[in-house]
């Protein structure tokens, strides 16, 4: 019977069941594309920031005698091509298929349930998109990449393991296979475990219970051999692996290495279940790969039940994906702030409707006082101290921008400092090796510069152009120069960077005019009224009849506080003294409330004002 | 053989097997005519002149040209040559070792020409000259990246200075968990490892001092209630079971501006000397007023050399005070007599007095034979690795004792415009191992340099590696070169194991130097 086109029927699928499996290969490829290079371009790209990857022989020499360092590798060079995010999402998107489709080979699923198939790696895109500021923090190379890399392996060496004990039991059987099968499973773990650490140990996971559950289907009990073989060796050859070669692997992570290095305690632990999810749904694959009598004729049932799981899997993908506007901030602003695009800072600060995150008030400052215009605007846009919505406490400020604050202030010391702090702690990262780069090139250390710069360029993308780069060339340093005109001493942050950079500027006497201006608005920020008055008077002479408005309306206000100077003659503008006398108006007639509810009353009117930031901007989490 | 090894194995074997088929498909050959450069030979590293020993491995270059094709046409006068073509020229070991005995005494040339078709450069030679004495077969480093409060990944490693294997002796990579880490620092050997009596610390994590004496592998804690903190910069007895240490209270501080970056300053510090066997600490007498570290026995172990700077503190936060007086902090080199039988120290006579002429001195170390005092001369301070000021320098002990203090003089030819630290004499007294940052102002390298018989330092050379490119992409400084004659023997998996126990508590013991 010949199938109607406008309503395909089981028996024209199971004559054409490839275009289901295609079906679900490109919705899954869509679906990627959605939650990476749509949703969140941003996130590919500092994922690429983050991932050590460098094609100098050195290093590939070092990564490759790391345990996993083969998956390390190939999880670093699919990374790094995520500077550019639509290449690194169709990479992504390719990866995911292929992790699915390889299901559906190696566990001889049927079309019909191919939808099925693609959960797995679905749950292995979450487990990349959920992470967040973790990206931050852990030390895995590529922790996003590897479980899809390795799980594409891991699926490929037991697709083989399969295929070959197949083709030997047409040959050989009885213990002649079992053997044969135990060889080659210890082989999977102890050959390959050096090279993809923990995916080694999930295909012989795979191969055990397939092994397992095919003792049982075909009532071979001999053939538990192979399991209790696969079983030893699995938790044998990592062990001996350590003790005789892997020197840099640490204990906690034998059997884990290749996998993100998630902490399993307090939130952090729920980052595991999209990787429980997908290896639970592997082992089932294997389990019934034994499987032989699908029913061929009932194919409806089959198609819409895994149509369904794979829309919830869609739908959790979805779900567990990150989504903290403030993050994307940070993420765009930080960004940008390697690129000197101060334009772009200051856009995404404007456009962000929640509390900033102090990482945001500082690239955003940082950006103004780059414009020139933080003394008039600073003050304008919201403060606030949101939390990192991260499931591991960690200095994220530090981790995130420290060294491009320290940098863009002229501290290049203490930039170079954090970058190589946290290279030594989270591997050499190549945002972190641009900053030791650039901070060379500021100390007029050409080698050191050529030797970071070297390195960077042997990756395949970055994103600073070589010719702005020359290491022998350190006029690129230039504009950092007029910030580093005082003396040398001796001192140190304590890791407190926010307190640290406004406490140096606050407190530093004299300088250029941008460091002045620097003093001046940090003694602002830190209502430092001591520390206000000279450089405001060092500056005066220069405003001419223009002073910048949120140091008229604190000279207004101090000398309101505290008075020292006639402020008399000065250019004050006529509108801020009367919105001032407003304010002194408002607030002496509502003294008896509140400061929440004088806060919410005066901020539409004085919100964007230097004495709304003095009276209700309190107790912020600096750190 | 570590994995490394086994890859650089693989590298070498398969560069080999092409090197050979090249060789016989198309043996290079050198050009018919060349025009002789007046300017020095395009190679990295460029140390002609240096004095080498005649069992150190091949000294691989890279010659830096942007010509299309390079020349090494390497040769004696005996008539041993080798044409190999660049720009990186990796020496084949065997031809290398035996051109090294062919040419001892004698001078190995190096011509490098740099061009293509029938237009050809020819650059002055390199000139290595070959020295009669053999330098000790192993050196061991610590590799660590110059960071200044994190720490991880942090190898002890041992090399074999004949060939290029390199063995890790410990990581603290298997004893990271969490936030928390280890250190590990201050491998440390009797008489070169002779024995197999060797100490390294680890701190943090499961802290403590491993020590190997007599085939006994230990860990011991050697911090007392009574000692300002556990033991630090270590020397060996050269032959009883002793181990004098500096104990300090070490910060770090940063420059604002200076491209120095930090300054590591002993707010306190004083010696003690350690007895293995009875597992006891004794003190040399602390002041306040005396900051001593880094000792170092004489050969005969009758003498202790030390650093010491005299500083009054001036207020109660001794912290503050030195971050911005700093640089008063000046070492001179002083020495007490020992007796053994007593286990007393005599006091304390200067050696060389270095703040009367504005420096500060760091790390004496005396040679094998007892007749010179090495040490590292600086600005001020002691740890001189960060010091752009720090030169290598020596004191002719020969000198008669009522002539103290005694007069220096600094190792120019081995000497950089950067930091020469940490340095150590080979067991014959004729080679001096240091870390200079000469590369690139911030990696550490281990540099060799010949110390002849009448006392005079030569030029040195980097320690060879295999690949010509891996100083400038290898992004960990070597520290603490110290040579040995045997490697350590102790497996790796033992040394872990001991690192995993409790350290004993070692027992504070009184005081052991006279008034």
């Amino acid at each position: 019977m010949k199938p109607s086109p406008q309503a395909p029927t089981p028996s024209f699928l199971s004559r054409h069941h490839w275009l289901v499996v295609l079906l679900f290969t490109l919705l899954t490829i869509v679906v990627v594309l959605w939650q990476t290079a749509i949703r969140m371009p941003e996130y590919l790209i500092e994922t690429s920031r983050l991932t050590p990857f460098y094609t100098s022989e050195v290093f590939l020499t070092d990564m490759l005698c790391r345990p996993a360092g083969l998956l390390s590798v190939c999880s670093g060079f699919v990374a790094q091509l995520c500077q550019v995010p639509w290449l690194g999402a169709v990479v992504m998107a390719l990866l995911t298929a292929a992790v699915g489709l390889v299901s559906i080979r190696a566990f001889r699923l049927p079309a019909w349930w191919s939808g099925v198939a693609f959960v797995a790696p679905l749950m292995l895109l979450a487990a990349f998109t959920q992470l967040g500021y973790m990206l931050y923090v852990l030390k895995a190379v590529a922790p996003g990449i590897t479980p899809l890399a390795g799980t594409l392996l891991a699926l490929l060496l037991f697709w083989a393991y399969r295929v070959i004990v197949g083709y030997l039991r047409v040959l050989h059987s009885g213990w002649p296979l079992i053997i044969t099968s135990s060889v080659l499973g210890v082989i999977v773990v102890a050959g390959f475990y050096p090279l993809i650490g923990f995916f080694a140990l999930l295909a012989a996971a795979l191969i055990a219970v397939y092994e397992f559950a095919g003792a049982f289907v075909h009532r071979r009990w001999p053939q538990l051999a192979v399991v209790v073989c696969v079983a030893l060796s699995a938790a044998f050859a990592p062990q001996i692996w350590f003790t005789h070669r892997f020197v840099t692997l640490p204990t906690d992570y034998i059997y884990t290495c290749g996998l993100p290095d998630f902490r399993l305690e307090g939130d952090e632990t729920a980052l595991l279940w999209p990787l429980v999810v997908a290896f639970a749904l592997l082992m089932s694959g294997a389990a019934l790969a034994h499987k032989a009598g699908w029913n061929r004729r009932r194919l409806l049932v089959p198609l819409v039940l895994s149509s369904v799981v794979f829309g919830g899997a869609v739908f959790a993908a979805h779900q567990f994906a990150w989504s903290d506007p403030n993050y994307r901030c940070i993420l765009r602003m930080s960004q940008a702030t390697d690129r000197g695009d101060w334009q772009a800072v200051v856009a995404v600060a404007s456009e962000s409707d929640t509390e900033p995150t102090r990482a945001e008030v500082m690239l955003r400052n940082l950006a103004l006082q780059k414009q020139g215009r933080a003394a008039d605007v600073m003050f304008s846009f919201p403060d606030g101290d949101a939390d990192y919505r991260a499931p591991r406490h960690a200095p994220y400020l530090r981790l995130i921008c420290a060294h491009q604050l320290y940098y863009y202030y002229g501290k290049v010391n203490y930039s170079y400092r954090w970058a190589m702090e946290d290279m030594v702690e989270y591997g050499m990262r190549p945002v972190l090796v641009d900053y030791l780069t650039r901070c060379a090139l500021v100390n007029e250390e050409p080698l050191l510069a050529g030797k970071y710069h070297d390195l960077l360029r042997s990756r395949m993308f970055w994103s600073r152009d070589i010719a702005d780069y020359n290491p022998c060339d350190s006029t690129s340093a230039v504009p950092l120069m007029s910030l580093r005109n005082y003396n040398n001493l001796l001192d140190g942050d304590g890791g407190l960077i926010e307190p640290y950079i406004l406490n140096s500027f606050a407190f530093t006497d004299g300088g250029s005019r941008e460091m002045t201006h620097l003093s001046l608005q940090s003694a602002l920020v830190l209502k430092d009224i001591d520390h206000f008055w000279p450089p405001f008077l060092r500056l005066l002479p220069t405003f001419g009849t223009a002073i910048p408005r949120h140091y008229q309306e604190a000279v207004l206000l101090f000398s309101a506080l505290q008075p020292r100077y006639d402020i008399s003659e000065l250019p004050i503008d006529a509108d801020i003294r009367s919105q001032f006398e407003r304010l002194v108006a408002e607030s002496t007639q509502n003294s008896s409330r509140g400061d929440d509810v004088n806060a919410a009353m005066l901020r539409p009117a004085f919100g964007h004002t230097y004495w709304y930031y003095y009276f209700f901007v309190k107790g912020l989490k600096t750190h | 053989m570590t994995i490394s090894g086994f890859f650089a194995h693989l590298r070498h074997l398969s560069c080999t097997g092409f090197a050979a088929l090249v060789f016989v498909a198309c043996t290079p050959s050198l050009p018919p005519s060349a025009e002789l450069s007046d300017r020095p030979a395009p190679v990295v590293p460029y140390q002609s002149g240096a004095v080498i020993p005649p069992n150190i491995s091949p000294l691989n270059f890279l010659i830096t040209t942007d010509a299309s094709e390079s020349l090494a046409h390497i040769y004696n006068r005996l008539g041993s040559d080798m044409i190999l073509r660049g720009p990186e020229v990796e020496i084949p070991q065997d031809w290398w070792a035996d051109l090294l005995r062919a040419t001892i005494g004698d001078t190995v040339f190096i011509d490098i020409y740099v061009g293509a078709d029938d237009r050809w450069t020819r650059y002055p030679s390199v000139c290595y000259i070959v020295a009669p004495d053999e330098i000790d077969p192993y050196i061991s480093y610590r590799l660590i990246q110059p960071s200044y409060v994190t720490y991880e990944d942090i190898l002890i490693c041992q090399r074999d200075l004949r060939t290029f294997d390199e063995q890790v002796i410990y990581s603290n990579a298997p004893f990271a968990h969490a936030d928390e880490g280890q250190c590990v620092n201050c491998h440390n050997y009797q008489n070169y490892n002779r024995d197999q009596n060797f100490q390294l610390h680890l701190r943090e994590r499961l802290g403590g001092t491993i020590i190997s004496y007599e085939g006994r592998l230990h860990k011991v804690g050697l911090k007392t209630d009574s000692t300002l903190n556990a033991g630090a910069y270590p020397a060996w007895h050269p032959s009883l079971p002793l181990i004098a240490y500096s104990v300090n209270a070490t910060g770090q501080v940063f420059h604002t501006l200076d491209a120095q970056k930090v300054e590591v300053i002993d707010f306190g510090s004083d010696l003690i000397l350690y007895d293995i066997n009875k597992n006891q600490v004794y003190d040399l007498g602390s002041r306040r007023d005396e900051y001593e570290s880094f000792p170092c026995w004489s050969p005969d172990g009758q003498t202790l050399y030390y650093t010491s700077a005299h500083y009054e503190q001036r207020s109660d936060n001794i912290d503050a005070e030195l971050d911005s007086a700093y640089q008063d902090l000046k070492y001179n080199i002083c020495r007490r007599r020992f007796s053994a039988a007593t286990l007393t120290f005599g006091p304390a006579d200067t050696v060389f007095n270095a703040r009367a002429i504005g420096k500060s001195a760091s790390l004496p170390r005396v040679s094998p034979d007892g007749r010179y005092l090495l040490f590292g001369l600086a600005d001020y301070g002691n740890f001189h690795i960060w010091h752009h000021s720090a030169d290598l320098a020596v004191i002719d002990l020969s000198k008669p004792a009522d002539s103290l203090p005694l007069s220096f003089r600094l190792l120019d030819a081995a000497n950089s415009p950067v930091a020469d630290s940490y340095h150590t004499w080979s067991s014959n007294g004729r080679w001096i191992i240091f870390s200079s940052r000469r590369d690139d102002s911030n990696y550490s390298r281990p540099y060799i340099c010949y110390f002849d018989t009448d006392g005079r330092a030569h030029r040195a050379f980097q320690l060879p590696q295999r690949s010509p490119r891996f100083y400038h992409q290898f992004f960990k400084s070597y520290n603490v070169p110290e040579f040995m004659t045997r490697p350590i023997e102790v497996p790796r998996h033992d040394l872990l194991r001991v690192a995993q126990d409790d350290a004993q508590p070692a027992t504070f013991a009184g005081h052991c130097a006279l008034p």
